[in-house]
């Protein structure tokens, strides 16, 4: 009898301490194509299934937010390369926010963040909204007090990460999620990295030609595989600049207006255009580099009037289109988990 | 762990037999009272003002020996100014010949740190910076100096123009280091500093005046010079007595 109860004890001890099988976690395997380098994941956040899952949760939960309206994904919609929009996403108690909402396609190779580039990791970028006040407007400890009510997250923090959810949690889990948003498989990369020749029409052929032509230079600054050089650059959009863009963390007038280079991946996805989204197609942006800009000191010197003539414009956003990667927006393992 | 691996120099050593107590007290003063957030008090230009939040990052605390070398007595502090702090460490017999710590934080621990990897408790972990630490620009938040002042001769306490100093990142570092009289510490013996800031001194600088009416708001991007200034201003402002 003694015995059998003592061996009772210990089952019961041993199954409340081991973790239930469904947050049994093993190694997350990035997919990534041969024309991308190895991107450089964090050594204390290496993808797990549990991290990204944990992640992915986060990314749609709306306790982020002050009012509780707002989770990351309501200004990253899938759908639309993870963007939203509008011109500028709006906040809490619908502030407007500052900026125009970037994709998050391909961030596990992104060297910094911000359209300024003051935040050198993808774990601190998570931060930067939570605490603007025109954005989720809530400190990051209140985020992780409301979080650790919800026990599913706690056990999936745990499994995860061996800790219970706080700002560390938070901060891996939706950088490990945001990781596995890679995006490669548009008409372009079939066309160009595997051989697929009947991919391009004819006017994305001739627009192809023209946007790595020594006469436009826009492959210059979205180059391949990215089509971003990750560099920070001012292209006249305003003769006088509301933001100051890369002169807010540099304090250098000459950096005035300049703005991290935008992935053009999707780029036919994530309307309005521009650091403010200020322009609204994709047929406006390519009259604005057309005219070459208006005048700035900082204005990048490939920044020049074309010449282009209106089928000219039009083959290059034709090409534009064929940047999008429709596997990449409908990816049912981006979309918010169902409880 | 971080902290006990800092703390844990010489200067935080178990008690070795004639080993000297010395205890550094830091306070915030106007002229020789106390400071104190709310109180109303008057700038040289004659603008009545009242500060509302003075908190800073002290590190680096140590006492310098004449030969240069130096114990660690505390290596980061969040300091409301305000509310004094004081710091106790035990030295070994000797000539020790100021009193040296950072304003802000070191480059190392400033920029590309993540604060969610210290503990709690740490002065640079989220909730120990306080509020401290830029989430757009990373980097902490060296000082804040904010409040209200009267700029135009209202009557009463009505104070309602704004002022705000938010000065951080590294170029904004500044090192103070303070003078000791008597350098000699015997052994067994015991010692009591008083590091003051006068808070005064922030506007109406030894070296440069800041005029509340013109130059009132900085959270260093959009004025570095000014947070320049202010941290320039600041680091003259300690005495020790």
């Amino acid at each position: 009898m003694m015995r059998t109860l003592f061996a009772a004890i210990i089952f019961l001890a041993v199954a409340g301490c081991s973790t239930p099988p469904e947050l049994q976690d093993r190694p997350y395997r990035l997919k990534h194509p041969s024309w991308f380098p190895e991107p450089v994941i964090p050594a204390d956040n290496s993808l797990t299934q549990l991290r990204v899952e944990l992640g992915r949760r986060l990314f749609y939960n709306k306790a982020f937010s002050s009012d509780y309206r707002i989770s990351c994904g309501t200004c990253h919609v899938p759908s639309a390369a993870f963007t939203d929009g509008q011109p500028v996403s709006t906040g809490v108690h619908g502030r407007p926010g500052k900026r125009n909402a970037p994709t998050l396609a391909n961030l596990a190779w992104m060297p910094h963040f911000m359209m300024e580039g003051g935040v050198p990791t993808l774990e601190l970028q998570t931060l930067a909204p939570v605490s603007d006040s025109n954005e989720m407007n809530l400190d990051i400890l209140q985020v992780s007090r409301r979080l650790s009510e919800d026990d599913y997250l706690t056990s999936l923090s745990r499994a995860a990460y061996g800790r219970a959810i706080d700002p560390y949690v938070i901060t891996r889990a939706l950088a490990a999620f945001q990781r596995t948003l890679v995006s490669y498989d548009s008409a372009y990369d079939r066309y160009e990295f595997l051989g697929q020749k009947d991919q391009l029409n004819e006017a994305q052929l001739r627009g192809r030609a023209l946007f790595f032509s020594p006469r436009t230079k826009c492959g210059g600054c979205h180059g391949d595989p990215f089509m971003t050089d990750f560099e920070f650059h001012n292209i006249g959009l305003y003769t006088t600049y509301a933001d100051p863009g890369r002169e807010r963390v540099t304090y250098d007038p000459a950096d005035a207006g300049k703005f991290k280079t935008p992935s053009l991946r999707n780029i036919a996805l994530t309307a309005p255009y521009m650091h403010d989204g200020s322009m609204g197609t994709l047929q406006e942006v390519v009259a604005f580099y057309n005219r070459g800009g208006q005048d700035h000191p900082n204005k990048d010197f490939r920044i020049q009037p074309l010449g282009l003539s209106p089928a000219e414009e039009a083959d290059l956003v034709s090409f534009l289109e064929s940047l999008t990667d429709w596997n990449f927006v409908q990816n049912i393992n981006h979309l918010p988990l169902e409880d | 762990m971080v902290p006990f691996i800092l703390h844990s120099c010489d200067g935080n050593k178990q008690k070795e037999t004639g080993d000297a107590r010395v205890t550094i007290r830091i306070d915030a003063r106007v002229g020789t009272e106390p400071f104190e957030p709310g109180v109303v008090y008057t700038e040289s230009n004659g603008y009545r003002y009242r500060v509302e939040t003075f908190q800073t990052y002290i590190s680096m605390l140590e006492l310098v020996r004449s030969d240069g070398s130096s114990v660690l007595v505390r290596d980061f502090i969040m300091a409301t100014m305000g509310s004094p702090q004081t710091f106790e460490v035990r030295v070994p017999e000797g000539d020790y010949g100021s009193i040296r710590f950072y304003l802000g934080v070191p480059a190392e621990y400033n920029k590309n740190v993540d604060p969610t990897t210290y503990p709690n408790s740490h002065p640079l972990s989220v909730q120990g910076s306080q509020g401290m630490f830029w989430h757009w620009n990373t980097g902490y938040i060296f000082t804040k100096f904010d409040g209200k002042a009267d700029l135009e001769g209202l009557e009463g306490n009505l104070l309602l123009d704004p002022f705000a100093f938010h000065c951080g990142d590294d170029p904004l570092l500044r090192l103070v280091e303070l003078p000791i009289s008597s350098p000699l510490i015997r052994a067994d013996s015991e010692r009591n500093f008083q590091v003051h800031c006068q808070v005064e001194r922030l506007l109406d600088g030894e070296q440069d005046q800041i005029d509340i009416a013109v130059d009132y708001l900085t959270h260093t991007q959009g004025n570095f010079l000014l947070a320049r200034r202010f941290m320039d201003n600041f680091a003259l402002a300690f005495e020790l007595e």
